[in-house]
This record gives structure tokens, C-alpha cells and sequence, in this order.
């Protein structure tokens, strides 16, 4: 194909085709980077929760007045949620993983002097025997609670006599892979548990912890006025079941107050939220961003066709085939949007660059940028086709007329 | 000549209806894109008590864990909030013009009307300083006097909302109140106040709503309330026990003053460091010299309000409306070159240069304009999403300055992309067209 004449007719007139290789070169840059952030952010909400997430339904209730008794409202509201139709089963949980708030404290698996750091900290809640299946979760080893281990005791920071920890917990412990089922968990005032038991995987409450998986199950149930519950339903239930509960748990008493019923999906929705809006905006420029890239492209190929109706007409009537004009059109194309896209790694680079020094954001991985590449080049052929193909419907008479 | 130059201008945006529209939505894209990120960071990053941000001090001592700081990537920093037993002794000082111990409680509300179900809400704990000292607005009376800050009276401030749902927006002072099977006389209800960010306590979310009430947190003993922050502890202690864990080391209240001059700043800051000094000598962990007293402005910045995110879509989005502007200057050099035979006319009959680029900047002038109209509409659909998005309990909008940014981008943005087209077809030499005619 013949390159030299395109190329020279493109350095006579600089400006359109330079513009145009600029917006590619930015839009590379932008869609690699958003697209390598994108990613990054949807690894992160992706990451296995170790529990039956999209079925469960998280309550929290408040109990007032003189008449207000805590371990039997526990027991009545327990009993009313599982006789529920839908509902799988129904545990005391006095927290909710995954919603940004909870609680968390330093373990150690030796007795500590009062000025030494923890070996590790965890993410603990107060559990009843029926909690871990209730969640989904699965037992390594060992065994989860028996129903009278569950003990009934003031304030949530003693230690309890059994535990169940995950085996990042048991890891951070006791060292990577060792066996923790009937050693002792000590708290910083050297109080202790039995761990009984190992769950494979679980996170905790904090999504941007280091430690989201150090989580520590205590055989108890905290005395006071909160109550807290975890519900599995049935799948597909637990957007509609939310009111269901709630009116149920309102019925029961009126000394008690149900603080909110959620289902975990949303209380992860929220904890995301950041990072879902950051995904959604990304994408939402760099649609927006291909899009009117592809307008200008179509824009300059169709002046340039206009411009140059006369010289298209005199090279038809000189034995130039439609074929040869569309060919002619496509390459100037391709070639301005390939200077475009060298550019745009060059660019992109220098962006990933500035992002990891002001934000300290992870540098590129280069696998983005050949789909970005070929995206592009594809989309600027197909935007430069439609002008191009009204180019090859001139006729070559037109070179014999004046005007 | 100005308003015959804008004639024009509408008349060659008529002339090419699909161009011209094309460019005023590359316009209004680029504009709406940025806009939406820029109110967004503005909004974030507001400080909705600016007038007051020299003289007000979130403070903070160090009392933490002598073995690792309590921030771990910021370790010159004390512990965001304080332990009771710190707050009531900084409390004691007479230095501030005003100061305030606040946390957040439980409290179930008891509405008189049966019919309508008792509920629940997360109310504050204050001394009456902090309705001063924030300049907190009264619909109707006012806080409750220094005396219930010395001695147990059971009076509350309500919000808005709170005396909406309960009173039916009826002036309430006077009238009692069931608050976690308690009654208290109202004193005082809120006119609508919810600063966002959440300045005096963000730690429990910067873009949540304020306290629906608040009570006299000298009645923190004898309630003995269900605390609603956040509680961080280093050293065991045993929360259910009230009085232990009064005394303990967690810290869990927000302390705020207000010093007016340079010279009460100093004096207080002297002070801090002599109480630390104090508390070190007495056995206990404490760090002489790191205190906190930061502006509100400097508190957002150390509760990290306004996210990396917030300022990479600034940065990206302003880099899209630059490739919308690039696109505008190629649709205009094709549109201004595609005229030249008209400009060539109009250059024979006698229009200077000058003349010529003066009117095609006109032009621009308008398609920006226009462009911002639409790109404004674009943003406030923008914004909507991202109150979505971002759980924002506010309201996302565009204040007075950031419609006069919005205005200035594009109408700015779109001369400039003129610039360099106006000033090519102003130089074509009008003869090589007239003579084709």
C-alpha cells in the first residue's frame, strides 16, 4: 500500500491528525490505568468471605425498661426466627462481620508481660453452638461448641473456656500451618482459652484491615441489653425476608427494640462503597472517553473526505478502484492511530507512574495495555469506516467539473 | 458589533446543526464528567466551619500503649480520641473560652402517642459549651444552662427531625421526653444542622447525619448509657464493669475547646504537655510530647475524609475534559476551514484579521456556553449517582462557586479550543478562495 503519499498528504495539513492522535494517546492511558485500578479494586470485593454471604441476615436489638429480660428474650426471639418459613437456622451473634464495626484484641499463645505486644490481634465475636453453621463456615479441625459450653457471663472481654479461630488467627498464633486444636489462647491479661476447634477461612469486620481473617469465635453470650442474631435463609430469600423479620421480632415484645435488620450483602455492599463507586465512576469515564474518541475520529475523516472530493474523484477517474479509496482512508486511519497509541503507553506509564508516587498506588502491570492497544486501533478503524465508505461512492465526473 | 458577532454565531451553529451539536456535547460530557468529580472533592473536602477554624482544637494526649503508637503509619500521632479519666481532668482547666467532653449513646425513644413504636437512635453526650462553640443553630430555646453541667438535670436538646417525629414540628420546650425509659424536659430543638463532613466526629462516619439528641454528659454516671462509638483499648480491662473501665486506658470520647488568642493556644498546649508530665510521673504510660490540637481543617486531613480516590477522579476526569477539548478543536478547524470561502468574502470586503478572530471566538464563546448549560445538567445527574454510590446522607449539590467554576471551564475551555482554529482560518490568504469562486 502506498504509504508515502498518505503520509505526505498528512504533513501537509498536521493539526487534525495530531489532535486526533493525542485524544487516543490520553484515552489509552486513562482506560489502561483505569482499567488495571478497576481490576484491582474488584479482587478485593471478590475475595472469598468463608461464609454462606449472599443468604444470611444480620439483627441487632436493644432491650429497655424494668421488664426486660435478656437471655429469655434471646431464647424467644431465637425460637420465633427459625420457626419462620425460609429460614435455614438462626444463631446469637453479637456482631456482624464485614459491616466496618466490631471488635478486635491482642492474643498471644504464651502468658505475656504487661509492656509486650500481642503475638497477634483478631477480630472476636460472642457465638452460641449454633452460629457456625448458621454462617457456612467449615471446620479444619477440631469441633465447633456443644450447647452447654455457651456461657452466660457480664461484659464481652473475659475469656471463655472454649474458642474457635480461624487458621489465619491459628497461624498468627502458633506459626504457618501448626496444629492449634487443645492449646491455650492468652488475652493481654494472660486470661485463657481452649481452642476446640479451626475454621478454613472467615473474615472479619474491617475490609481494609490487614488482618480481615483473624477471626476469633468466643463460646458466649454477652449479658446486657444488646442482642444480636445471624439468620440463613434459603437461597434467594433474604432481600424479601428483611421486613418478614423485622414485623416478626416487633410482634414478639415491645421491650425491645430491633435495631436493624440487614441482610450481609448489603452491610458488604456498604463497607465497599468506596470501592464500588471507584469502579463504577472508572468505568463510566473511560466508556465515556472511547466514545467521544471514536466521534472525533469520525469527525475528521468525514471533513477530510469533504475536503477532498475533488482529488478523490480525479484519482477514481485515473483508474483508482473503491476498493483503493477505502484502503486509502483506513490506513491514514490506522496510521494516525497507531502513532496514537505509541504515545499511549508511553503515557500511560508516566500516569501509573504519578498515580503510585502522590497515592502510592501499585505501578502498571503491563499485561493491560496489548487489550487497550488492539481495542483501540479496532474502534478507530470502525469509527473511520463509515466516512471512508462514502468516500469510495464519489464519483470519478467530479474530477471534470469545476467546482 | 458584539451583538451582531453572536447573529452570526447562531447562524453558522444552524448552518451545521450535526457539527455544532457534536461539539456542544463533547463539551457538555467533558464538563459534566468534571464537574461531578470536582463537587464531589469540593464537597468532601469542605469545612463547614470555616469561619471558626482558627480557634477551634480537637485535642488529643497521648496516654497509649508504650509498646507500639497507636496510629502505626503515623506514630507521632496520639490516639484520635480519649479516655474518660483525661477528659475529665483536662476538663478542669480554665484556659479555653469554651470547652466540650462528647460521645455518642443508645437511647430508645418513647413517643407519648402509643401508636407510634418506640425506636432507637445513636444521641450525643455534651457539655453545653458544644452548642457555643460549634454555633449550633436554635429553632426553638436554646441549650441547657452551665448548672446541668455541674449537677444531674435531666433536660435534652432535640434535633429537627426528632422533634418533627415527636412533637409534629410543634415548639416542644418545656415538654417532657421518654428517652431509655427516662423523662426529660426539652429545652431546646435544632434548626436543621448537619455539617458534612461530620467535623466534630468523624470517626463514626464523615457524611452521617447529626444526633437526632443530646443530653448533659454530666448525666453519664448516672445513666450508665450504651456507648455508640468507637472504644479502642490496649490494656485488658473489663468493659461491663463501669467504674473499671471508666478508669481504664480506652479511649472513646471526642474532646474539643476553643481558644481564642495565640497567647490561650500556648498556654494550653503548656498545659497539655505539664498533665502528660504529670500522668508519667505517676506510673502512667504517657508521651510528654505528643498532643494533638488540630483545626478542624487539619482533622479532616488526619481522619483521611476525603479518600486518594476522590483526588485520582479529579485528576482523571479533568485529563477527559481535555480530550473532549482536543476533540472540539478538531471539529472547529474543520468547521472554521470548511468557511473559509465565506470568511475570504468577508476579509475582501474590507474585515480585518482581527475582526475575523474576534467573531469565530464568538462562536466558541456560544458552543461553550451551551456546553456548559448541558454539562451542568450532566453533572447533577452525575452527582445523583454518586450520592448513591458514595451512602452520602447529605446533600450533593453544586453551591454558588462551584456553578461559577462550571461556567468559567467551559466557557474558558472552549475559547481556548478556538484559539488555534480562529487563528488559522484568520490568516487564509482570501485571495486563492475568491479566485476558485
Amino acid at each position: 500500500m502506498e504509504i508515502r503519499p498518505i503520509l505526505s498528504a498528512m504533513l501537509r495539513s498536521k493539526t487534525g491528525p495530531l489532535l486526533i492522535a493525542m485524544q487516543i494517546a490520553i484515552t489509552l492511558a486513562i482506560v489502561v490505568n483505569a482499567a488495571f485500578i478497576t481490576d484491582q479494586r474488584s479482587e478485593k470485593m471478590g475475595r472469598d468471605t468463608g461464609m454462606d454471604d449472599q443468604n444470611l441476615i444480620f439483627v441487632g436489638t436493644y432491650g429497655f425498661g424494668a421488664s426486660y429480660d435478656h437471655r429469655e428474650s434471646i431464647r424467644q426471639d431465637l425460637d420465633a426466627l427459625r420457626a419462620m418459613p425460609g429460614v435455614v437456622n438462626a444463631a446469637y451473634m453479637d456482631g456482624v462481620p464485614l459491616s466496618g464495626s466490631g471488635a478486635n484484641s491482642g492474643y498471644s499463645d504464651k502468658p505475656i508481660a504487661p509492656s509486650q505486644q500481642a503475638v497477634t490481634n483478631a477480630n472476636y465475636y460472642n457465638v452460641d453452638e449454633r452460629a457456625p453453621e448458621t454462617l457456612g463456615l467449615k471446620l479444619e479441625s477440631g469441633r465447633w461448641f456443644r450447647a452447654d459450653e455457651i456461657e452466660y457471663r457480664p461484659g464481652e472481654t473475659f475469656m471463655p473456656e472454649s474458642i474457635v479461630i480461624t487458621r489465619a488467627t491459628a497461624d498468627g498464633l502458633f506459626g504457618e500451618g501448626e496444629l492449634a486444636v487443645g492449646k491455650l489462647v492468652y488475652d493481654a491479661g494472660n486470661d485463657t482459652s481452649r481452642v476446640i476447634g479451626v475454621v478454613e477461612h472467615m473474615q472479619g469486620a474491617w475490609v481494609n484491615w490487614n488482618n480481615l481473617d483473624h477471626v476469633l469465635l468466643r463460646g458466649a453470650i454477652a449479658e446486657g441489653p444488646l442482642g444480636g442474631y445471624v439468620v440463613r435463609v434459603e437461597p434467594g430469600l433474604a432481600g424479601q425476608m428483611v421486613a418478614e423479620i423485622e414485623t416478626k421480632l416487633q410482634e414478639i415484645s415491645r421491650n425491645r427494640v430491633v435495631i436493624e435488620v440487614r441482610t450481609l450483602a448489603d452491610h458488604m455492599a456498604e463497607s465497599y462503597s468506596r470501592d464500588s463507586a471507584m469502579i463504577q465512576l472508572l468505568s463510566g469515564v473511560s466508556l465515556l472517553l472511547v466514545a467521544v474518541t471514536a466521534l472525533g475520529i469520525i469527525g475528521l475523516a468525514a471533513f477530510n473526505v469533504n475536503q477532498r472530493r475533488k482529488q478523490i474523484g480525479t484519482r477514481r477517474a485515473l483508474g483508482a478502484t473503491r476498493r483503493d479509496v477505502l484502503r486509502y482512508f483506513m490506513t491514514e486511519s490506522l496510521l494516525i492511530a497507531g502513532i496514537g497509541v505509541l504515545l499511549g503507553i508511553i503515557l500511560a506509564f508516566l500516569m501509573s507512574w504519578w498515580l503510585g508516587t502522590q497515592f502510592s498506588l501499585p505501578a502498571l502491570d503491563w499485561r493491560f495495555i496489548p487489550p487497550a492497544i488492539f481495542g483501540l486501533l479496532i474502534i478507530s478503524q470502525l469509527a473511520v469506516l463509515g466516512p471512508a465508505q462514502r468516500a469510495t461512492l464519489i464519483s470519478p465526473s467530479l474530477a471534470t467539473r469545476s467546482v | 458589533m458584539f451583538n451582531y458577532y453572536i447573529k452570526l454565531a447562531v447562524l453558522s451553529i444552524r448552518r451545521n446543526p450535526v457539527l455544532s451539536a457534536l461539539m456542544v456535547a463533547a463539551i457538555a460530557v467533558g464538563i459534566g464528567a468534571f464537574m461531578t468529580m470536582l463537587t464531589l472533592y469540593h464537597t468532601m473536602s469542605g469545612n463547614p466551619i470555616w469561619w471558626k477554624n482558627d480557634v477551634l482544637y480537637v485535642v488529643g494526649v497521648d496516654t497509649w500503649d508504650p509498646a507500639q503508637p497507636y496510629f502505626e503509619d503515623r506514630p507521632e500521632l496520639p490516639p484520635e480520641q480519649m479516655t474518660y479519666r483525661d477528659a475529665k481532668a483536662l476538663h478542669e482547666s480554665g484556659i479555653p473560652t469554651h470547652k466540650t467532653y462528647t460521645f455518642r449513646v443508645a437511647g430508645v425513644i418513647e413517643p407519648a402517642n402509643k401508636d407510634v413504636a418506640p425506636f432507637i437512635e445513636m444521641g450525643r453526650m455534651a457539655t453545653s459549651d458544644f452548642f457555643a462553640m460549634f454555633d449550633v443553630p436554635f429553632e426553638y430555646g436554646a441549650a441547657w444552662d452551665a448548672r446541668a453541667d455541674q449537677t444531674d438535670e435531666f433536660v435534652t436538646v432535640l434535633s429537627k427531625e426528632t422533634n418533627d417525629k415527636v412533637f409534629a414540628g410543634e415548639n416542644s420546650v418545656g415538654q417532657t421526653i421518654r428517652i431509655d425509659s427516662r423523662d426529660y424536659t426539652v429545652v431546646g430543638v435544632l434548626d436543621e444542622w448537619n455539617p458534612y463532613p461530620k467535623f466534630y466526629d468523624p470517626t463514626t462516619g464523615a457524611f452521617r447525619d447529626s444526633e437526632p439528641f443530646y443530653l448533659p454528659a454530666q448525666l453519664y454516671e448516672t445513666l450508665q448509657p450504651q456507648r455508640g462509638g468507637s472504644t479502642n483499648c490496649w490494656k485488658m480491662v473489663n468493659i461491663a464493669d463501669f467504674d473499671a473501665f471508666n478508669n481504664s486506658e480506652c479511649a472513646w470520647l471526642q474532646y474539643w475547646v476553643q481558644l481564642d488568642t495565640p497567647d490561650q493556644q500556648a498556654r494550653y498546649r503548656d498545659f497539655l504537655s505539664a498533665y502528660l508530665q504529670e500522668q508519667a510521673e505517676l506510673g502512667r504510660s504517657a508521651r510528654p510530647n505528643q498532643i494533638l490540637m488540630a483545626t478542624p481543617a487539619e482533622w479532616m486531613e488526619i481522619q483521611e475524609v476525603v479518600g486518594d480516590d476522590n483526588r485520582v477522579l479529579v485528576g482523571l476526569s479533568a485529563l477527559f475534559l481535555i480530550v473532549c477539548l482536543l476533540n472540539t478543536v478538531g471539529l472547529l478547524l474543520a468547521k472554521f476551514l470548511g468557511r473559509a470561502g465565506e470568511i475570504s468574502v468577508r476579509r475582501a470586503l474590507g474585515a480585518s484579521r482581527l475582526q475575523v478572530f474576534r467573531q469565530q471566538l464568538v462562536e466558541c464563546g456560544c458552543i461553550g456556553l451551551l456546553g456548559g448549560v448541558f454539562g451542568l445538567g450532566l453533572s447533577a445527574l452525575g452527582l445523583l449517582a454518586v450520592k448513591g454510590m458514595y451512602r452520602y446522607d447529605g446533600r450533593l449539590m453544586m453551591d454558588g462557586e462551584m456553578l461559577m467554576v462550571a461556567f468559567a471551564t467551559a466557557v474558558l475551555a472552549s475559547i481556548a479550543a478556538g484559539l488555534w482554529p480562529a487563528w488559522q482560518i484568520c490568516r487564509v490568504p482570501p485571495a486563492g478562495y475568491l479566485k476558485t469562486q
